[in-house]
């Protein structure tokens, strides 16, 4: 029964033999060849292949169906062949004509080939150069064979003729000779031309954008694209396709032992090559890498297979009138109705790169709904970034330098709270937020940090905020002008939502400004409110009704008025300082920002000749960012950043040596200013960094509890949902005082220790109560942290810090608040906090160290990082007892800036030493 | 043939027929050669001074500058000659098999075993750019 069954579903669907459905292709093939020869233009095929895409549509109808039928004429004859050489035992068939068939099966490889150059895109070029190889490492005549086949190099005249003449011919003959037919069966011949109609009406023959970065060859190469690439000597292809070649023709000859071996033989080797061309269609992604089907870009944005074909009986009358848009080459469908479009920077003009280069879609059809298929409406996400801003001929580097750069992987963020929570035994891990489990840690950290990173997507339309997270390339980069945000309100305000009332597009350009820094940057550490003057507080809006000197932020955060940055008073932005290599990373991965940023006061504030660069030195992301911004001229020597030899674009001598900076965005020249001599006078200070000094304030925040409440609802930062429980902080004190200081200490390659006294602020004081989150009761699910971290806080002042702020003080020190005496009579330093101690370690809520004491254990965010010891405190306080009496900025201690020792062994009989133990 | 098969008139027209392709395949030569000649062009290409620090393309060629100097290669792939245009991670990388070179055009990744061919250049002072012979 199921026989049957089989039988006449076999018999439904190979109504006729393979031969003769081959021969109806054929047919088909080499009529809607002849109409396609029409639009076709073997001068500039690409260009006109995209315009018959464009705007001919019955040109497209053709065009697909001698595709179509080119595919399936190629599967009946190789299905034919096979029918042949398995019946090799019955059918007896002359040498000479066996001889030609063989020859014919490698013609009609040819004649597909040459099709799929003659389009003359992407593929087809790189195609071109392939065979223009192999055959070139044939001996003896591999090049002459080679020029005759292909012609010269860009001129497709010889392969169209190859095509159109030789091989059509050369296969009508055969075909005819082999069949004694030409027409084949007028019944099957009528069932294939539907077919190839219905299929053509539905399915386009492909064409490359030459943006996608995939390249690939025709679907029947794709597994000699695989050997390919297994063949240092690829010349062995040849010999491959040769062997085949002879096997086939010598089946028939051979005796039945060994003509079953060959019949195996080829039977898996079409396997195997059928397993490749699988892997290759599906699993080959960008730069030969491998990829799943579902993730591959080739089959994801940027080409469309599935598109219906539309035809329409009449031309579009504009089209004919203005002509089809062209951009590098491409006909580009999406100027047809979005052709007034304005806003754009000069580099991201649709003439210059058109729509589909960052937009993806179909830029070959002018139907709406073909052109926008697989569109991509907010291009930049670094999601999709190498199909849109990171194409070959856009910015090809950016994409994965940004991929591992710090806000893209919040690697920092993440190791220290890891660590926080006992989850990583170091603080040197590299970590990425796409690889956040789902840990007590790392849902902490998805509860509370995780929206800040570079890859989390921007999903609506609209400028960059105080709200915006992440956003890709558009968190720096985008930018709407008056216009276009009107434009975006009336699309916002219409009933149908028509993308076609966007007349104006926000540009994409090195304008970054602080705002767009602002709203990841105003939280954790805070260094776009600080920088600003902005101290955070914990009042509520109802606090503050008629108060003034306050600031209210899109997220109802009120700030409080502190001093900002000289850098911001004078009109400095961030990526004043900050250049792209530092925010864009710079092809390293990093630990934490202090080594991913390079900028030292230093590279502004120089007493000695920088070392700078010409114009002709610059690399080349510093040549464009120089080009675009115009701030040099070609005399310019730009000086350079002395950790990362980047030369920075804005910073540079002129003829007279006279150091500039120049504001990025305002233009504004800034002359640059030496450190004060005071800075580098004697060597006490030598390893005091500049911001230890000029640091106005920190803002820091104390006394910090963080708890699971598993009823409460929560919303998983990094997934961007809704979540059952959730981690909540209830954060402590906000206060604004000049920070504490430590010591970053690193050994060199040399062996040597090298210290840099530097501004921390309380990192992680917290306890943490797991046991809602592990389910489980024990002092073990409670933790307690005091780590400190280095940051630096963007408040600096031009005036340095006085002696005594630092010597005499027990902020600075790292004591915590309080009142820091010394008793004449004892001559004992005293110390009374002002904040209670804390059960867990006995230090004030607010210290870092105890007074006097050696901290040891845990302490900071980082290894390299640590507060004063015991000894150090001593000396530190041994200059504050000097200061109790001398003027800072009298002679003594002016003097003992270059030697305290000396100093000290000067003691007059009034003078008091400490005594510490 | 077989020595004791006869030279009838119709064998020796085949056998003739045959030869014949060889003055064509002389002729075809020729032709060949003839025909580039006439095409060729001057195979230069011109640079401006200023090449930009690091890795960059300008078709046919890579431009490799470092602070011990500038390397100029052709792009094609020794393997099969594909045209490379993409670098990630500072590595040149070729998208038709997936070849990986670095900046001084050595091999980091086959199936291309040849480093990239290196161009020689001159520099024309007087008129301030790169000539660059394309072979
Ligand atoms: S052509 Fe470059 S890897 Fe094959």
């Amino acid at each position: 029964m199921t026989e049957t069954v089989r039988r006449k579903i076999k018999d439904l669907i190979f109504f006729d033999t393979y031969g003769y459905f081959s021969i109806g292709f054929f047919l088909i093939c080499v009529v809607s060849g002849i109409f396609l020869a029409i639009p076709f233009d073997v001068n500039s095929p690409y260009s006109s292949v995209s315009s018959i895409m464009l705007g001919n549509s019955w040109g497209t109808f053709f065009r697909n169906v001698h595709y179509w039928s080119a595919q399936f004429f190629l599967i009946f004859s190789v299905l034919h062949a096979w029918e042949y050489i398995r019946k090799t035992d019955r059918v007896q068939v002359k040498r000479g004509v066996w001889f030609r068939l063989t020859l014919a099966l490698l013609v009609s490889f040819w004649v597909m080939l040459s099709g799929f150059i003659l389009k003359a895109d992407a593929d087809s070029l790189q195609a071109q150069r392939i065979l223009d190889s192999l055959l070139s490492s044939i001996p003896l005549v591999g090049k002459s064979l080679s020029y005759s086949i292909l012609g010269r190099d860009g001129n497709f005249q010889i392969i169209y003729v190859h095509h159109i003449a030789t091989t059509t011919i050369f296969l009508a003959i055969i075909i005819f000779e082999h069949s004694r037919t030409i027409w084949g069966k007028w019944k099957t011949l009528l069932i294939l031309v539907l077919f190839t109609s219905l299929l053509s009406f539905i399915f386009q023959a492909p064409l490359h954008n030459n943006l996608d970065p995939v390249i690939k060859g025709p679907w029947y190469f794709l597994g000699l694209q695989e050997i390919l690439h297994w063949l240092s000597f690829p010349g062995t292809s040849l010999l491959i396709i040769l062997l085949v070649l002879l096997l086939i023709y010598f089946l028939p000859q051979t005796k039945y032992r060994y003509r079953m071996v060959f019949k195996r033989t080829l039977l898996y080797s079409f396997y195997i090559y059928l397993i490749l061309t699988l892997i290759g269609l599906f699993f080959r992604g960008e730069n030969w890498q491998w990829t799943w089907p579902w993730e591959n870009p080739y089959l994801k944005t940027m080409r469309n297979y599935v598109t219906p074909a539309f035809i329409s009986p009449n031309p579009d009358e504009k089209l004919s009138k203005e002509g089809l848009p062209t951009v590098m080459d491409r006909k580009e469908s999406c100027l047809i109705c979005h052709d007034g479009m304005k806003g754009f920077s000069p580099a991201h003009k649709p003439q210059a790169i058109g729509c589909v280069s960052c937009h993806g879609g179909n830029s070959f059809s002018s139907d709406k709904e073909q052109a926008h298929h697989k569109m991509v409406l907010i291009p930049g996400n670094l999601a999709d970034a190498k199909r849109s801003c990171g194409t070959t001929d856009c910015h090809p580097e950016i994409p994965s330098r940004v991929d591992q750069s710090l806000m893209s992987t919040l690697s920092g963020m993440i190791n220290v709270n890891r660590y926080v929570f006992d989850e990583a035994n170091t603080l040197s891990e590299v970590a990425h937020v796409h690889e956040l489990g789902q840990t007590a840690a790392d849902n902490h950290f998805r509860d509370l940090c995780a929206a800040c990173h570079l890859g989390n997507p921007k999903v609506s339309f609209g400028p960059n905020t105080e709200l915006s997270r992440g956003g890709g390339c558009n968190a720096c980069h985008l930018n709407y002008s008056k216009e276009a945000g009107k434009a975006l309100n009336t699309y916002n305000m219409s009933e149908k939502k028509d993308t076609a009332l966007l007349k104006f597009h926000p540009s994409l350009s090195l304008n970054i400004t602080n705002d767009h820094c602002f709203g990841c940057h105003s939280r954790s550490g805070r260094i776009s409110t600080s920088y600003e003057g902005w101290h955070e507080t914990s009042l509520d809006k109802e606090d503050i009704i008629n108060k003034s000197g306050f600031r209210i932020l899109e997220d109802d955060r009120i700030f409080t008025r502190v001093s900002d940055d000289v850098h911001h008073r004078k009109g400095l932005d961030c990526i004043d300082c900050h250049n792209s290599y530092e925010l864009m990373g710079d092809d390293n991965s990093y630990h934490h920002k202090e080594t991913q940023v390079k900028i030292q006061c230093e590279d502004c504030h120089f007493n000695k000749p920088p070392e700078t660069k010409k114009y002709a030195e610059l690399d080349k992301e510093s040549v464009k960012i120089a080009d675009l911004k115009k701030n040099s001229t070609p005399a310019s020597r730009f000086v350079v950043k002395s950790k990362s030899g980047i030369a920075m674009t804005n910073v540079f001598l002129n003829e007279n040596d006279t150091a500039f900076l120049v504001g990025k965005n305002s233009g504004k020249i800034h002359p640059l200013k030496a450190p004060a001599e005071i800075c580098t006078r004697g060597e006490a200070h030598n390893k005091v960094s500049c911001s230890a000094c000029h640091t106005a304030w920190a803002p820091r925040c104390i006394g910090c509890h963080n708890e699971y409440e598993p009823q409460t609802e929560g919303f998983d930062l990094y997934a961007n949902k809704y979540t059952k429980g959730s981690w909540i902080e209830y954060a402590g004190k906000y206060l604004a005082i000049p920070p504490t200081l430590g010591v970053e200490q690193d050994i060199l390659p040399d062996g040597e220790v090298s210290q840099k006294i530097k501004t921390a602020v309380p990192g992680m004081v917290l306890t943490i109560d797991k046991s809602a989150y592990t389910h489980v009761k024990g002092e073990d699910q409670f933790i307690f942290k005091r780590l400190f971290a280095p940051a630096e806080a963007h408040t600096t002042q031009t005036r340095g810090r006085s002696c005594k702020s630092c010597h005499n003080d027990p902020v600075a020190l790292g004591y915590g608040e309080g009142n820091l005496t010394f008793n004449k009579e004892s001559r004992k330093w005293n110390f009374q906090p002002k904040y209670q101690k804390n059960k867990n370690d006995n230090l004030p809520e607010d210290a870092w160290t105890g007074f006097l004491k050696e901290r040891i254990g845990e302490f900071s965010t980082r290894e390299n990082f640590r507060p004063f010891t015991l000894k150090e405190q001593e000396k530190i306080l041994t200059v504050g007892t000097c200061l109790n009496c001398h003027d800072e900025t009298g002679e003594i201690m002016i003097n003992s800036l270059i030697n305290f020792q000396m100093t000290l062994k000067n003691l007059s009989k009034f003078c008091l030493l400490p005594v510490f133990r | 043939m077989h020595l004791d098969q006869k030279l009838t008139r119709e064998r020796f027209f085949k056998i003739l027929g045959y030869a014949l392709v060889l003055p064509f395949i002389y002729g075809w030569i020729s032709m060949l050669k003839q025909n580039r000649l006439l095409h060729s062009k001057t195979n230069t290409l011109v640079l401006p001074p200023d090449l930009p620090e690091g890795l960059s393309f300008v078709e046919p060629v890579i431009i490799s500058k470092k602070s011990d100097g500038i390397k100029i290669f052709s792009a094609r792939c020794t393997h099969l000659g594909c045209m490379i245009n993409h670098i990630q991670d500072g590595h040149l990388i070729c998208p038709c098999h997936g070849s990986e070179y670095l900046s001084d055009g050595s091999v980091i990744k086959g199936p291309s075993k040849e480093p990239l061919h290196e161009l020689s250049y001159t520099f024309d002072k007087e008129r301030g750019v790169f000539i660059v012979k394309l072979v």
